[in-house]
């Protein structure tokens, strides 16, 4: 008993004197590692930001630690992807016991809001469909046409915890739109000799970037979402791509490689490794800089 | 009589609308008022089936008219097929993001979903069906598979800081029986970084006590947690604030809770293997604070790296409660937890427990009687789908039970999908009544809708 009250009365001490002083710029706490880069960009000198999941992660898979919440207990803004992909993230808002990032408050920035869901499931959901998500698929991220939704819903979540700079964040905004738009150019003409090809994809994750530019899903790796590739699945997979010709697997780093290279090798396609978002491997420091990385490989897979 | 053909008559109409629709489009700018759409009668008639068409006289006003008509039809033709050589323009590069509307507090709900807005709350069903062989009576339920439990969760937020989780139960001993597992209100940001909980709740002891069945990484609970807490663990009726304190660098948690001891809701129901057993098993557990009780908890984490964390906690749970032969006791749970996870991939991870927890009675002939358990846990997941594990476990009884029991256990696991899983453990262990025992469980844990706890 000694040494508990020994124990908290030295952690209370230690407290006392390691707390941070109050800084003036907006603390921002991202779910994850590109609406990290995003807040940043957007909120430019007026924020400090961080992120709780790193792009090398399946942001499917995070598990929420407590350390997080330290992060979330003092934050003035939270972003997350929204459409349940960060699901574990409400669990830390919850602990973090801090009202101006909840559901509803001022500092909760949901980034999917306005994005035009693919893929939205239809009639009765169940487990039996695999790992699926209600609010359609939530890797809107790959989609270049989607960043100004998300860029939008950050800079309005900033404008309303941080009106003093709303200016600020208007011209960091039209900034990103325009660099945005002559970029996209850009990587539409890389791909145009692409249009209208089809390719297979390990996970439902890449629909928005094929759409984008318009190119098309013809299956996928896992059988269904986050369930595991089985023989079965593979043979016939593999089968129907050499029928109709399919000659590119894209998948992301993270993912096993060992089962796309199954379908791979039956197939006769190629196996294209993308990076699973900003930060997730060298050069790839920004949104401009992963999707580059992405159209080229994909164009010079094609 | 003027004939006219229908095909220049449509083109003579389009024209008009055509050269009409700017000045329409203003009606300050002293054009042809704009048709009401609500009164087809006012719409330039179109003859559905127009008489055949005829020559209209050489050099008539009207002939002119049409021949101007003709010629302006002639252009709009020619520029529509010039626009249809061209390749196909791509869409808007960037479009312009739709314009939400915020809700009053600044944020919309969200407009993505499946069919719309809902008031059902989150409902889930968790079930864990366990199957048991072994070579003792400590084994109990072996030779057999049955529903260890079924959950059945309703969780909803009722106001904006305000948020409802309701645990039942199902579970057979004898015969079914359906209880709450776990029921409470949580109030978050009642001042800032506290948030409260009241109702049932597993008491927040240590790391393991407050997680559900499903949440561990192995089948069987650790004997320190049957003996020195209770064969369902504790679970507590009260309320319990939580204070995030203020640290930048790492997290600290403290809890505070006031209690009754809710545990005896767990009835013990007499075994196969008659009075013995239940005697035996009534004996265990914690039996301190059923009038009353208080617990701490500090909980303090640091964040090693963006995939490795330390964790470190304290508790001390409190209460007075009946020892056999010695009256009423004030009696305590103290606990100390030590936690390492580590995430070396996209899927894998690295989970390395120990826990200790110490027993104390005290005024027990002037003295303080102290009994300890603990265990150590390490599971590796080096894929999506595969998990390992292993698990050593000791516990003394509580007083005044003298003995203990060791044991070891092996566990494999295969991931499913995020909810469904099939787990083997065999388990090793020494006991004073069955002395060693050799056991396998396999367990099938499946999942379906929407199911959260708190952070542990």
């Amino acid at each position: 008993m000694r040494v508990l009250r020994f124990l908290t009365v030295g952690f209370l001490a230690l407290l006392a004197a390691g707390s941070a002083p109050a800084e003036a710029k907006v603390d921002v706490v991202t779910s994850d590692q590109n609406l990290s880069w995003l807040a940043k960009t957007i909120g430019g000198p007026n924020v400090s930001t961080e992120f709780l999941a790193g792009s090398g992660q399946d942001p499917h898979f995070v598990q929420p630690r407590p350390s997080q919440v330290a992060r979330l207990s003092r934050a003035d803004l939270v972003v997350r992807v929204g459409m349940d992909l960060d699901i574990w993230f409400d669990s830390l808002v919850r602990a973090a016991g801090n009202s101006k990032i909840v559901l509803g408050a001022a500092g909760y920035v949901d980034a999917s809001q306005g994005i035009r869901a693919l893929q939205v499931p239809q009639g009765k959901l169940d487990p039996s469909r695999g790992d699926i998500h209600i609010y359609g698929n939530p890797h809107y991220f790959y989609g270049p046409s989607n960043l100004p939704i998300a860029a939008r819903n950050v800079r309005d979540g900033l404008k309303r915890v941080d009106p003093k700079n709303a200016d600020a964040y208007d011209d960091n905004y039209t900034k990103l739109v325009q660099r945005l738009n002559a970029k996209m150019s850009e990587w539409k003409a890389k791909l145009a000799a692409d249009r209208g090809k089809s390719v297979v994809t390990y996970h439902m994750s890449l629909i928005y970037f094929l759409t984008d530019f318009g190119m098309s899903e013809f299956g996928y790796v896992e059988p269904r979402p986050g369930l595991q590739p089985t023989p079965g699945h593979i043979s016939s997979l593999a089968a129907r791509m050499k029928q109709e010709g399919i000659k590119t697997i894209l998948t992301e780093a993270y993912r096993p490689r060992r089962y796309a290279d199954l379908v791979g090798s039956q197939s006769g396609a190629a196996v294209v490794v993308l990076p699973g978002g900003i930060g997730a491997e060298k050069g790839a420091d920004d949104y401009f800089a992963f999707m580059d990385i992405v159209v080229a490989r994909v164009a010079a897979a094609l | 009589m003027l004939r006219i053909n229908p095909t220049t008559a449509l083109a003579a109409v389009v024209a008009a609308g055509v050269l009409a629709a700017p000045a329409a489009a203003d009606p300050g700018a002293g054009g042809p008022a704009p048709v009401d759409e609500k009164r087809p009668e006012a719409a330039a008639p179109v003859p559905a089936t127009p008489a055949p068409a005829a020559p209209a006289p050489v050099g008539d006003p009207r002939e002119r008219e049409i021949q101007e008509l003709k010629q302006l039809v002639n252009e709009l033709r020619k520029r529509v097929e010039d626009l249809e050589k061209k390749p196909a323009e791509p869409p808007p590069v960037v479009p312009e993001p739709p314009v939400s509307q915020p809700t009053p507090t600044g944020q919309g709900v969200p407009t993505t979903g499946a069919g719309g807005a809902t008031f059902l709350p989150n409902i889930s069903v968790i079930g864990n069906l366990i199957a048991r062989a072994g070579d003792s009576k400590a084994v109990p339920g072996r030779g057999r598979a049955h529903f260890e439990e079924l959950e059945i969760a309703f969780q909803d937020q009722v106001a904006p800081k305000l948020r409802y989780d309701l645990f039942l139960s199902a579970e057979k001993e004898e015969e079914w029986k359906v209880g709450m597992e776990e029921g409470y209100l949580t109030a978050t940001g009642v001042l800032p970084q506290l948030s409260l909980r009241a109702g049932r709740i597993n008491t927040p002891i240590g790391k393991f006590n407050p997680l559900h069945p499903h949440q561990w990484v192995f089948i069987t609970r650790p004997s320190a947690s049957t003996a020195l807490l209770g064969e369902h663990g504790l679970s507590s009726e009260g309320v319990v604030g939580t204070y995030v304190l203020p640290t930048k660098r790492f997290y600290a948690g403290l809890d505070f809770g006031i209690w009754r001891n809710a545990s005896e809701i767990h009835a013990h129901e007499e075994g196969d293997e008659g009075e013995d057993e239940e005697e035996h098993e009534e004996a265990l557990g914690f039996t301190g604070g059923q009038q009353g009780a208080y617990s701490t908890r500090l909980h303090l984490s640091k964040g090693l790296s963006l995939t490795k964390e330390l964790e470190l906690g304290f508790t001390r749970y409190w209460g007075r409660g009946d020892v056999e032969g010695f009256g009423r006791k004030m009696m305590a749970i103290n606990g100390v937890d030590l936690t390492y996870r580590s995430y070396p991939g996209a899927f894998s991870r690295l989970l390395v427990t120990a826990e200790m927890l110490a027993h104390e009675t005290r005024g027990i002939n002037g003295d303080t009687k102290f009994r300890l358990g603990g265990w150590l846990t390490t599971a590796y997941r080096w894929s999506q789908y595969w998990e390992a594990g292993a698990r050593l476990d000791y516990t003394q009884y509580p007083f005044p039970i003298s003995g203990n029991e060791v044991g070891g256990s092996l566990v494999l696991t295969k991931y499913i999908t995020e909810q469904t899983s099939l787990r083997l453990e065999y388990r090793h262990a020494k006991d004073p009544e069955f002395g060693h025992t050799n056991a396998i469980f396999l367990q099938l844990l499946f999942g379906s809708g929407p199911h959260a706890h708190p952070l542990q």
